[in-house]
């Protein structure tokens, strides 16, 4: 009987399983894309009263868009300068900041340690006293000590991060299944400094080109855009997947203009491609109506 | 092997023979094609998300350079054209119009003609979108090309050939910032349309002028030393209501632009204030002062009848109509002190909607019909605030150190004119409805009120 029993129930396990599992991993692969159709209608109108280009016309056009060519390249030169520049910028920037951080920590580190050799001392003198209250004190010291090791080992950590890093601050998050294996080397991909800079710039690129019509944001929500973008390897932006659109159509075009104006975007190092000829990357564009004002 | 005895289906499906290799072979496949489903695809490492909280800017950069003349009539407004335009879009507090002292390039005729335009130059200025044009006049004939173009994608939004009478310029560059407006938002500017409101210019009459959108045009309408006041435009644009004691006693007069004519339209009662149009503009709802206590009444202008729509022992003034004339909002004392009620029309419930200040006044129905803007009085000075019909969603859209009073929407609902009022100081503001951008219309003259923005011509 308890045979039977048992045999039923891993049958039944197994049932339940045969049935759901594939219905859970189906559903998650789902995925709720929707592709953003332009949002302008183009009505060109036509070049008045021009006939045909005669030969010389056309030649000077050529001419005319070779020099352009010129000029567009030695401008890309530039800007590509001037974005090292502003990278180099950052960098200076962050070990600054981080020098700054290190010294107060130190600060922190040497005043709980006064406090806790304090502490050891009337430990002493009131060992006579109250068992209780000793025991009390025993736990707040053990508490000041945890205190310590904590902030001694995010010392430790600091230094060791800015031994080996020149890139920007970690307020990154990676994508959608972090706890799936393989996550330490993601973090650790995501941790190194040229990728930290890399994402710093793109940060700055894209930001610097978001213009949002606060007149037109009738809003009292906060609301967000997500999107997904692909980088080619001549920083060209090939597509643009709105995931999801804020539902509000003045902000979600604003959004797509940024992109549209930011590139060619920088082009990501090898260690982010993984070995493919292009980089999807994602954004999260918030907007706080709380935040407006006049102007 | 009589163990599944207890499943029907087993049993008649005659599941017998080593049911526990089958189950575990199964299983496997399960688990297998699971791990498959999970793995295969390269998306489930995930992606990197990288936030943006504050945009560089909250308007969109727009350069409006000079427009390429093709002959000598053209340079005289090659340049004037763009000056409106841009002015037009600045007031709309969506763009913001980059120096022209910034432009790297000139629209010329190669690169306008053969749609040459060097993209990058203008991008590399930090701005979204361009106009660019020609521009020429044949005796005193104006026609001219005007092109929107969004500069990172080198797209053409929108293109309009105008010709007009070369001295109505500034009609054209009205119309196409309308348009350019229209591309972002989906519906039309409202440049071509107008202010009235009456003020003191010299002397100590009272006076109805007319300015428009950019504050430099001003007309002034009456002139006959007296008191004229309330201004109301009528639904197509052409005639203007007003109160006037050119007779000594108030009389509502109706200026119509398009004859030029400017009748006595009603003797009746005290004193009077014109609120609004009916929708279709064949009657005004207005407040006449009876023995001393003011109503409601709708004057029609086809057979001149006068009929009572609110009546009440207090004082009801201010009448304004929602757009499908369903409902009216008005202003009544009947609880002590002014507050704004809804009434359905024509002798529906009536409903108080203004719960902000301890005294409201001066309702205005937006031409959308959903929201209504009121005064409201607190601390000794009014604020503006904006309520749904049926009293919720209230919210202050602009105050200052001083009053805000007699708010006015625009034909698009996008913007409110207001008077801000100061002690003896007075001028004419403009705000959009979210409480950004709020500007200078006018000033320098005194005892400036009651602004009433024009339709759309």
């Amino acid at each position: 009987m308890q045979r039977d029993f048992k045999k039923m129930l891993t049958l039944s396990l197994l049932f339940h399983l045969l049935i759901f599992l594939p219905l859970f991993l189906v559903s998650m692969k789902r995925s709720t894309i929707i592709i953003y159709s332009s949002v302008y209608t183009v009505d060109l109108v036509e070049p008045p009263g021009k006939s045909k280009p005669t030969k010389e016309e056309v030649a000077m056009n050529e001419a005319r868009v070779r020099e352009e060519k010129k000029k567009d390249e030695l401008k890309r030169k530039k800007e590509m300068e001037a974005l090292q520049e502003k990278l180099a910028l950052l960098q200076k920037k962050k070990v600054v900041e981080e020098q700054k951080a290190m010294a107060d920590l130190s600060a922190r580190v040497e005043a709980l340690k006064a406090k806790k050799s304090r502490e050891i001392l009337s430990d002493r003198v009131k060992q006579m006293e109250e068992k209780a209250r000793q025991e009390e004190k025993a736990r707040e010291k053990e508490k000041t000590e945890k205190l310590i090791d904590d902030i001694q080992k995010k010392l430790a950590a600091l230094r060791e991060s800015r031994n080996n890093k020149q890139g920007g601050s970690v307020n990154r998050e990676s994508g959608k299944t972090p706890a799936r294996g393989g996550f330490s080397e993601k973090e650790a991909l995501l941790m190194s400094p040229a990728v930290k800079a890399y994402l710093n710039v793109l940060d700055e690129t894209v930001r610097g080109a978001w213009n949002v019509p606060r007149a037109l944001i009738d809003n009292r929500e906060d609301i967000m855009v997500q999107l997904r973008i692909t980088i080619e390897e001549n920083g060209d932006v090939s597509s643009i997947v709105v995931e999801r659109p804020s539902g509000n159509r003045p902000f979600d075009e604003s959004v797509l203009r940024a992109i549209n104006k930011a590139a060619p975007l920088p082009v990501p190092p090898e260690s982010l491609k993984e070995g493919k000829d292009y980089y999807e990357v994602g954004f999260r564009f918030h907007y706080f109506p709380d935040e407006r004002s006049g102007g | 092997m009589r163990w599944v005895s207890d499943f029907t289906i087993s049993r008649t499906s005659g599941v017998e023979a080593r049911p526990r290799n089958r189950i575990l072979t199964l299983l496997t496949a399960v688990v297998f094609v699971s791990l498959f489903i999970l793995f295969s695809s390269g998306k489930a490492w995930g992606i990197i998300y990288i936030d943006i909280n504050s945009p560089a800017g909250v308007r969109i950069p727009i350069a409006v350079p000079d427009l390429h003349a093709e002959n000598e009539g053209g340079l005289t407004l090659f340049r004037k054209i763009p000056e409106i335009i841009a002015a037009d879009l600045e007031i709309s507090s969506i763009f913001t119009v980059i120096n022209r002292d910034a432009y790297l390039e000139k629209i010329s005729e190669t690169s306008f003609i053969s749609g040459g335009i060097y993209f990058p130059d203008w991008k590399m200025i930090g701005s979204d979108s361009l106009v660019a044009g020609t521009v020429r006049t044949d005796g005193d004939k104006l026609s001219a090309e005007l092109r929107l173009y969004d500069v990172s994608t080198g797209s053409m939004l929108t293109g309009k050939r105008y010709s007009a009478p070369a001295e109505r310029f500034d009609m054209i560059a009205h119309k196409f910032a309308n348009e350019i407006i229209y591309q972002y938002t989906g519906v039309h500017g409202v440049f071509d349309s107008e202010i009235a409101f009456s003020a003191k210019k010299e002397g100590e009459g009272k006076e109805i002028f007319i300015v428009d959108l950019t504050g430099k045009k001003l007309r002034q309408i009456t002139g006959n030393g007296s008191i004229n006041m309330f201004p109301r435009w009528s639904p197509d644009g052409y005639k203007l209501a007003y109160l006037s004691y050119r007779r000594q006693r108030p009389y509502v007069f109706l200026r119509d632009f398009s004859t030029g004519s400017d009748d006595l339209l009603l003797r009746y009662g005290g004193f009077k204030s014109p609120g609004s149009f009916s929708p279709d503009g064949s009657s005004i709802f207005l407040s006449i002062s009876v023995k001393g206590n003011a109503d409601i009444f709708k004057f029609s202008f086809k057979d001149e009848k006068l009929v009572r729509v609110v009546s009440n022992y207090g004082i009801d003034v201010s009448p304004t109509v929602s757009p499908d004339e369903d409902k009216m909002a008005f202003v009544s004392d009947r609880t002590g002190f002014p507050q704004i009620y809804v009434k359905t029309l024509p002798s529906g419930p009536e409903k108080r909607v203004s719960f902000a200040g301890y005294y409201s006044t001066s309702p205005t129905w937006s031409p959308s019909g959903d929201r209504i803007a009121f005064a409201s009085m607190s601390e000794g000075k009014f604020s503006i605030f904006v309520v749904s019909p049926d009293g919720s969603n209230l919210r202050e859209v602009v105050s200052g150190d001083g009053s805000c009073e007699d708010p006015s929407f625009s034909p698009d609902g996008r913007y409110i004119v207001y008077i801000f009022r100061k002690k003896d100081y007075s001028e004419i503001r403009v705000t959009n409805v979210t409480g950004f951008g709020d500007r200078l219309l006018l000033k320098g003259m005194r005892d400036m009120s009651s602004p009433s923005w024009s339709p759309r011509r």
